[in-house]
């Protein structure tokens, strides 16, 4: 993944890279709102945007951490209030489901998280970052492989 | 003894050396000395089941690793070259090649036979000319191969069936177990560079070694033209692999296998790499063409090509079976496929009569 | 574990949600002798698939299509491949099923992928089948294990049924198939508990190191997914698509991880653990522990056990809105 090498060869170990997965109608609007309500939150999370969080096929999730990234978090409309009716229904059951593989493998848990923000939730959207991101901070950059 | 020269790898110049004795205690210093040279010292794993840089420590010399020793020339992926677009906007590319001196200490002969084999096509004399990134690992690879013992071949071992059992392949040097020691054969140029720095009894008297033991021969007089004459059974091919599950396993572990598939893999927007990795005729896909035609779309198309391949084909072009009977495909198969089976089933199958009729499976 | 088994112990008759019968319920199925159950098979569909004695004396999978191939038809500790992997390319058939089998049959069923009446099942009451590779370990390639009344043989000679029972069978409690035609075979008594696979290390760090190893190991074969009865795809699997481009045929470790990962995704709630991938692995690569999770999460999240009911949904197609509530940040 192009964004994830290029951002580990800028930072360092005291960087982590921590991605976040947001659906286009209610995260990511609400992500934007705090942005121009200027919440304060930490910038080390980078975010892409998809259409609802049940387009999230576990394996993009899974690449981000192959790819070396130290933290992923995928926020989504909250459930009854999918932009597409039932696609969070259907990610809730999969991301739940991944958050008991990956520690199988020695990714931590706390490293994966999803969550619900809505459009107008944007306090709380730069609550969740700056939680997530402290947590990953104290994780810590994972170690390579 | 067996021509040790590889047709068309001009580096494994045969010497004539004389044999000498390592005590038993000594191989660990041996073992220090050859990784102390330049490069790698690679040593058998039977865990991991494949080769592996030595750590210290006594080898484990017993049986065969459960893969091969061609990935030591012929890896499992390679980038053979990167394209990148360089200051102008200009694509550059790079030729990959390998340049780590590699001593792979503890092959079997069936290993040795088996680079042998894959020398045939990929090297000068092969289809293409020399290939050159199998040409570079070979040239930088030094081969000490151990001489099997009655206890390190087993049922599945038929290697009898290809050759002496003095035949030692393109080994560099061969290394004999027996009482108290081991005996070394230098026999290439790489092969004395190898045991010079093998602390030797000087002055004991090198024992005689036993011939090295083999597995079983299996009767494959005249199954050259058998197989040609059983192209169209398909009765007996489809008989014979119905439990065959096309994956890859016995190609990647056996020792004469080849076949790779090339890909090119971006690295980001700006760059990439073209890289081979192995591919297996098993495989479904193997032959699927564009157009989505598949002309070995069968299990039993795909088998009859391996057989054929290895029995028929290889010797047709080279004088020289496409295995070397080290029963590794026969252990790897999960689903009890054994080449000797049908290698048998096509021996006793009656040649097919002259009106063409399907001659009758008698077994 | 015990308490989901119980009510699947042969007594029951396999319903769909809706709660209509849609399998012939084990308890009803005719009990009868080996040959005669195959002699059946065969009558019904022309072809049986089972096992039959290769090269080394050892069973090896076998498509019967006549009395005489039928009657080399057996069952033993080394029957350990499971022939439902071979149904999908054989309906209609006959076949011989252990009850690990035939789970596996079910969970086609459940999919789609096999219709109740293009396959008769002949369903073995098991005592379990030998690991292999330690057999080979222990006695060398092509010994011979049988099963001569109670004991187990390896060449000739009484053998440890316990050390060589697979510890995929220790960690199964099912002694009767889950559906059947006809059943063969006496009663076998379970074991009172499962056993769990081990090796996973505690910490995270190990665990790192661990896989690190395993999947270094691994030379992209395939046997893994081939084996697989719910692997459809085959060749055209989505890892070695170039659309989308999910890996390389790089077989580094973080490949192969990946390579797994596709695998415990599309396979998350349909796996019914037969363990064919870990036997058929030729690098020894520890897939029962990956499994085994894929078995714990179904049963832990949502209350499933893959291939037990043909009209039963597996889990992630479907969502319960009120059920599916779990802490979130």
């Amino acid at each position: 993944m192009p964004l994830i090498a290029e951002h580990k060869k800028t930072h360092t170990k005291e960087k982590p890279t921590i991605v976040a997965f947001l659906c286009n109608w209610c995260s990511y609007a609400g992500a934007d709102m705090a942005g121009t309500s200027r919440f304060k939150q930490p910038a080390d999370l980078r975010i892409i945007r998809v259409p609802c969080s049940g387009r999230l096929d576990w394996l993009l999730i899974a690449k981000t951490f192959k790819e070396g990234a130290d933290g992923v978090l995928v926020s989504g409309c909250h459930p009854g209030d999918c932009h597409y009716t039932e696609g969070n229904f259907h990610a809730r059951r999969k991301l739940e489901a991944l958050k008991r593989y990956l520690p199988l493998f020695g990714i931590e848990e706390g490293r994966f998280e999803y969550t619900w923000v809505s459009a107008s939730e944007g306090k709380r959207w730069s609550e969740v970052v700056s939680g997530f991101t402290e947590q990953i901070h104290e994780l810590g950059v994972r170690k390579a492989g | 003894m067996a021509d040790q020269v590889s047709a068309g790898v001009p580096h494994n110049t045969p010497v004539e050396a004389e044999l000498t004795f390592l005590a038993a205690d000594k191989l660990v210093a041996w073992l220090a000395a050859l990784a102390a040279r330049e490069g790698d010292l690679l040593v058998p794993d039977r865990q991991a089941g494949t080769f592996v840089p030595w750590t210290g420590g006594e080898p484990d010399l017993a049986k065969m690793t459960a893969t091969s020793a061609k990935g030591i020339v012929l890896p499992q992926h390679e980038t053979f070259l990167s394209y990148a677009y360089d200051d102008d906007g200009k694509v550059a590319v790079t030729p990959r090649v390998a340049d780590t001196p590699t001593t792979v200490f503890g092959i079997r002969l069936c290993d040795a036979r088996g680079i042998r084999c894959i020398d045939q096509t990929f090297g000068e004399n092969g289809p293409s000319g020399a290939d050159p990134n199998y040409t570079v690992r070979r040239n930088l690879a030094t081969f000490v191969a151990v001489a099997c013992t009655p206890a390190d071949v087993d049922a599945a071992c038929f290697c009898a069936t290809f050759g002496p059992a003095d035949d030692f392949g393109v080994a560099d040097v061969v290394v004999h177990p027996v009482d108290g020691g081991y005996v070394v054969r230098p026999l290439t140029e790489k092969g004395l560079a190898a045991a010079a720095v093998a602390p030797v009894d000087t002055g004991a008297t090198v024992p005689e070694p036993p011939l090295p033991s083999q597995g079983t021969a299996i009767d494959i007089e005249g199954i050259e033209q058998k197989l040609l004459a059983h192209f169209d059974d398909d009765e007996l091919w489809s008989d014979v692999t119905e439990h065959c599950l096309s994956c890859g396993a016995c190609s990647f572990v056996c020792p004469t296998c080849y076949c790779f598939s090339i890909a090119d893999e971006a690295r980001g927007s700006e760059c990439g790499d073209r890289l081979r990795s192995w591919d297996s005729c098993g495989f479904a896909c193997y032959s699927k063409e564009a157009s989505g035609h598949n002309p070995r779309g069968r299990n039993a198309q795909r088998f009859r090509n391996r057989v054929n391949h290895k029995f028929a084909y290889y010797p047709e072009l080279y004088n020289l079976e496409s295995c070397v009977g080290c029963g590794r495909c026969v252990r790897a198969c999960p689903a009890a496929v054994d080449i000797r089976d049908m290698v048998e089933a096509v021996m006793r199958r009656p040649a097919p009569t002259k009106d063409g009729a399907k001659a009758e499976v008698t077994a | 574990m015990s308490a989901e088994i119980t009510e699947s112990q042969g007594t029951t008759a396999v319903k769909d949600s809706g709660g209509a019968t849609v399998a012939v319920a084990v308890a009803d199925a005719p009990v009868m002798e080996f040959a005669e159950a195959v002699a059946l098979g065969l009558e019904k569909f022309g072809v049986v698939l089972g096992w039959a004695p290769g090269r080394d004396g050892n069973l090896a999978p076998a498509f019967a299509r006549s009395a005489e191939q039928a009657s080399a038809l057996a069952f033993g500790p080394s029957a350990v491949f499971n022939p439902a992997r071979y149904v999908r390319d054989h309906t209609p058939c006959a076949v011989v099923a252990k009850p690990c089998d035939t789970r596996s049959l079910v969970q086609m069923m459940s999919e789609n992928m096999l219709d109740r009446d293009e396959v008769f099942v002949i369903g073995l009451r098991c005592p379990g089948v030998a690991d292999m590779k330690k057999v080979v370990e222990r006695y060398g390639w092509g010994a011979r294990v049988e099963q001569v009344g109670p004991d187990w043989l390896v060449n000739g000679d009484k053998a440890d049924k316990a050390d060589l029972l697979d510890a995929r069978c220790r960690a199964c409690l099912r002694r009767e198939p889950v559906i059947a035609d006809v059943v063969v075979g006496e009663p076998v008594t379970p074991p009172a508990e499962a056993e769990r696979f081990t090796g996973l290390p505690e910490s995270m760090a190990e665990r790192g190191a661990f896989w690190e190893a395993e999947f270094g190991k691994c030379i992209r074969c395939y046997a893994c997914r081939n084996a697989c009865p719910l692997c459809y795809c085959q060749d055209v699997c989505v890892a070695q698509a170039r659309q989308p481009h999910w890996l390389t045929d790089e077989a580094t470790p973080a490949e192969n991880w990946m390579w797994q990962m596709i695998r415990m995704a599309h396979l998350a709630g349909r796996c019914t653990q037969c363990g064919e991938c870990n036997r058929a692995c030729p690098v020894d690569i520890r897939l029962d522990l990956l499994t085994q999770e894929l078995g714990d999460t179904a049963r832990e999240l949502f209350d499933y056990e893959a291939g037990l009911d043909p009209g039963q949904k597996a889990p992630f197609v479907t969502y319960d809105k009120e059920r599916d509530e779990w802490p979130i940040r």
